[in-house]
């Protein structure tokens, strides 16, 4: 069990202007609704006294519900690793740190070349998080682009539960069908349908289509997946200016909006489904034309969506950890700390996407060792500081004395430890000593790390009967999903 | 008393500035009181988008600007539609293209952005939105006469829709008739070639200088 430590401390919203959030966002989905490309949820809708229409298919839901869904959301939830040392519970101001799935592109460890990402990339990075500290939990890192492409969701799931034991989020890529096998994927891996349903290993993280659309396969993977009470994200990606107002507090509202208005579905599907709230705040680049993911602008809404999150009290998916540099840079490392440094500051929940560069499409070992090293320095921030008769110090001080050193005292042996941390990669050393190591730089070092624990890490591997079954699974599916 | 010069820099100062307020109003009096053709209106227009494109080209406007214009553009074409079709001349287009992105892909702000761009260069330019199959890219060539069909693809799991859509062209005996360009973020240069479209457009600068460059207007 992982404790995760509290954030929180950053705020940028009065309570007056997050109620005005909440209100405008309750005027988006009574007065403009949603447009819902699933006649099922459709009907669940109006039936709980939406005011529908069947042939446009927006949904506008009256601000009741939306109320009585947020209550029905559990405040805290506990997810699972297929090891219990990785089991943790999302609630209030803890933060958790995970990968971010999807990305087209790796840069290759050995040459840095920026080449299309492989099933096996998707292995060695997932293990690869396995080792580092500082990751809760897994995504899919990158694409399996030599996978069949109606199978991808499948190549994922098993890339990640053969690789690491922490608890994994889960990428919906489309329709009922292909939501089904996961989850038999999953039931496999967890020991049994109830069992995965007490103890989910796995979370589905899935999308609304913005500006306020639930498309048609992500509403039927959000079904097959809420029937069985699993724990659900359902978090758009907004790019504000494009997809999303450009103002940041309209694109919250937005996001805002789309996140609890799937939450209504969600919890009249199946009450006390543990629902996870937010969206990925993006925003269009005016200059280029490119999605940017680290900008001031997307910082402030993610500690925007925190502070709504806390509101609410529901867990929130958090973004972090994200650079829009090509290669694992200056500016990466740069983008990548103010970055962690908000979301956990802000108590954010369930943080993704570390390790997504060049606007989502590319990742790379380094770049991931450097945030778990970035995390680990911020995480030291969370803990705060104790104050109290010892660590005032004055015995110290006067012990010390005038012109004293504080090298020698116990008082320094016993609280080094509790007081400062240490870093693995930063060079903290003499410029003799770090020439004599041979002068590298952070990006050589966390490549020589990232290789290191790729030779060494070994995840406990699944009984050799359960890959056979998550084989024979993959393979009837190339028969019937591939379309 | 204001000339025909006076109202047609007017309509032009609403595709400059983005300002859709008026601009049905300002071509309808220039096509009856004023005595434009439609096609020297369509013209006129089309050069004042092409300044705004190379604009946006040297980093001197930003995105919405341009897309806010090519939006003006469009507007004013509903009234001018009706008129070209029965004017004899024809515009100038540099060229037809039909875009859109392909079935099972609802990614599509980058496909309207190349399709803006498009158009501040000259072409005439059919959308045919998000999650189209093959078919409906074909018959938004044909329908149209068009010279290019343009398929964007963001996952990797759509990207052997644009293969399909070749394959379509071919068994329809209708693969030497359009150029075909893809695009998208997974795709490259590498991939058109391979599934043997005609070229690939990185982004939407790009995708102007390959579309013209096919059909020998580059
Ligand atoms: C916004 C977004 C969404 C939005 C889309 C909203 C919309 N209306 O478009 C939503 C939230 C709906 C969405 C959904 C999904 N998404 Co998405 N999405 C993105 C994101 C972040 C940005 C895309 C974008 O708008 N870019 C900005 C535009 C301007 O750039 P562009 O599209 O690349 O276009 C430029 C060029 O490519 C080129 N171009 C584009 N089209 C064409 C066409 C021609 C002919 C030419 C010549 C050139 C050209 O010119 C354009 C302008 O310069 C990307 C990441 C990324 N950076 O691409 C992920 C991304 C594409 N999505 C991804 C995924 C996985 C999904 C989902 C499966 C996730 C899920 N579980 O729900 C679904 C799939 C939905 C579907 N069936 O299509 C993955 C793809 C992974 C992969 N390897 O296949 C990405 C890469 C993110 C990631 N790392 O996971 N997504």
């Amino acid at each position: 069990m992982r404790g995760g430590l509290k954030g929180g401390q950053l705020k940028i919203l009065t309570n007056d202007q997050i109620y005005d959030i909440h209100l405008a966002v309750l005027k988006v989905l009574e007065q403009h609704g949603i447009k819902i490309e699933h006649e099922g949820a459709l009907k669940l809708l109006k039936d709980a006294g939406a005011d529908v229409d069947f042939k446009t298919k927006i949904a506008k839901i009256p601000q009741y519900l939306v109320e009585e869904s947020i209550k029905k959301a559990p405040k805290t939830i506990r997810l699972y690793g297929r090891n219990p040392k990785y089991d943790f519970v999302l609630e209030g101001l803890r933060t958790y740190f995970g990968t971010g799935s999807g990305q087209t592109y790796v840069l290759d460890l050995e040459t840095g070349e920026r080449r299309r990402c492989t099933f096996k990339d998707m292995e060695e990075l997932t293990r690869l998080g396995d080792a580092l500290e500082n990751i809760d939990f897994a995504m899919g890192s990158g694409t399996a682009s030599d996978a069949p492409s109606g199978l991808m969701g499948l190549y994922e799931e098993k890339a990640v539960l053969l690789n690491t034991e922490k608890h994994f989020v889960m990428y919906s890529y489309h329709g009922a069908e292909l939501t089904k096998l996961q989850i038999k994927i999953a039931e496999l891996v967890a020991g049994g349908e109830e069992e995965l349903r007490r103890k989910p290993i796995v979370t589905l993280y899935d999308e609304p289509q913005s500006p306020l659309i639930f498309g048609r396969d992500y509403i039927e993977a959000l079904f097959e997946w809420v029937k069985k009470g699993l724990p659900i994200v359902w978090a758009p990606c907004t790019q504000s200016g494009a997809t999303a107002p450009v103002t940041l507090a309209g694109s919250v509202v937005q996001t805002s909006a789309e996140s609890l208005g799937g939450n209504v579905i969600i919890q009249l599907l199946n009450p006390g489904t543990p629902f996870i709230y937010g969206g990925v705040p993006l925003v269009l680049d005016m200059k280029y034309a490119v999605t940017s993911y680290t900008t001031a602008s997307t910082l402030l809404m993610a500690v925007m969506l925190a502070q709504m999150s806390h509101y609410y009290d529901i867990p929130l998916w958090g973004t972090t950890g994200c650079t829009d540099s090509k290669l694992t840079d200056a500016q990466a490392a740069a983008e990548a700390a103010l970055y962690i440094a908000a979301a956990a500051l802000s108590g954010q929940n369930l943080i993704h996407d570390i390790g997504y560069m060049d606007s989502g499409l590319l990742c790379s070992a380094d770049f991931i060792v450097i945030c778990d090293e970035l995390i680990g320095m911020i995480k030291r921030l969370l803990q705060g500081v104790e104050v109290n008769e010892e660590t005032l110090a004055v015995e110290a001080i006067k012990e010390a004395g005038h012109a004293g050193s504080y090298l020698s005292l116990k008082h320094t042996r016993k609280l080094f430890k509790q007081e400062h941390y240490l870093t693995d990669l930063l060079s903290k050393s003499s410029w003799r000593k770090w020439i004599s190591e041979g002068g590298k730089d952070l990006t050589k070092k966390a490549r020589e790390k990232a290789r290191k624990i790729l030779k060494e890490h070994e995840v406990t591997p699944l009984p050799k009967d359960v890959v056979d079954e998550i084989d024979k699974v993959i393979k009837s599916a190339a028969k019937e999903v591939v379309h | 008393m204001s000339t025909k010069e006076d109202v047609l820099n007017e309509l032009l100062k609403r595709l400059d500035e983005a300002e859709p307020e008026g601009a049905d109003e300002l071509a309808k009096e220039l096509l009856e009181k004023r005595g434009m053709s439609p096609v020297e209106l369509v013209n006129a227009l089309s050069k004042k988008l092409k300044e705004i494109g190379d604009k946006f080209g040297r980093g001197e406007i930003f995105l919405m600007d341009l897309v806010g214009s090519a939006e003006v553009m469009n507007s004013v074409m509903t009234v001018l539609r009706p008129a070209l079709e029965k004017s004899k001349e024809k515009a100038e287009y540099v060229g037809t293209i039909v875009i859109g992105t392909v079935e099972g892909d609802i990614h599509d702000i980058g496909q309207r952005i190349v399709a803006s761009m498009l158009q501040a260069a000259g072409f005439r330019v059919i959308q045919i939105g998000n999650d189209q199959p093959p078919e409906n890219f074909i018959k938004a060539a044909e329908e149209n006469g068009a010279d290019i069909i343009g398929a964007s693809a963001l996952l990797t799991t759509t990207m052997p829709v644009q293969k399909k859509l070749i394959e379509e062209l071919k068994k329809r005996g209708l693969r030497d008739k359009y150029k075909v360009i893809v695009g998208g973020a997974p795709t490259s240069p590498e991939w058109a070639e391979e599934i043997g479209a005609d070229g690939h457009g990185a982004d939407a600068t790009e995708a102007v200088e390959v579309a013209k460059r096919l059909i020998g207007k580059g």
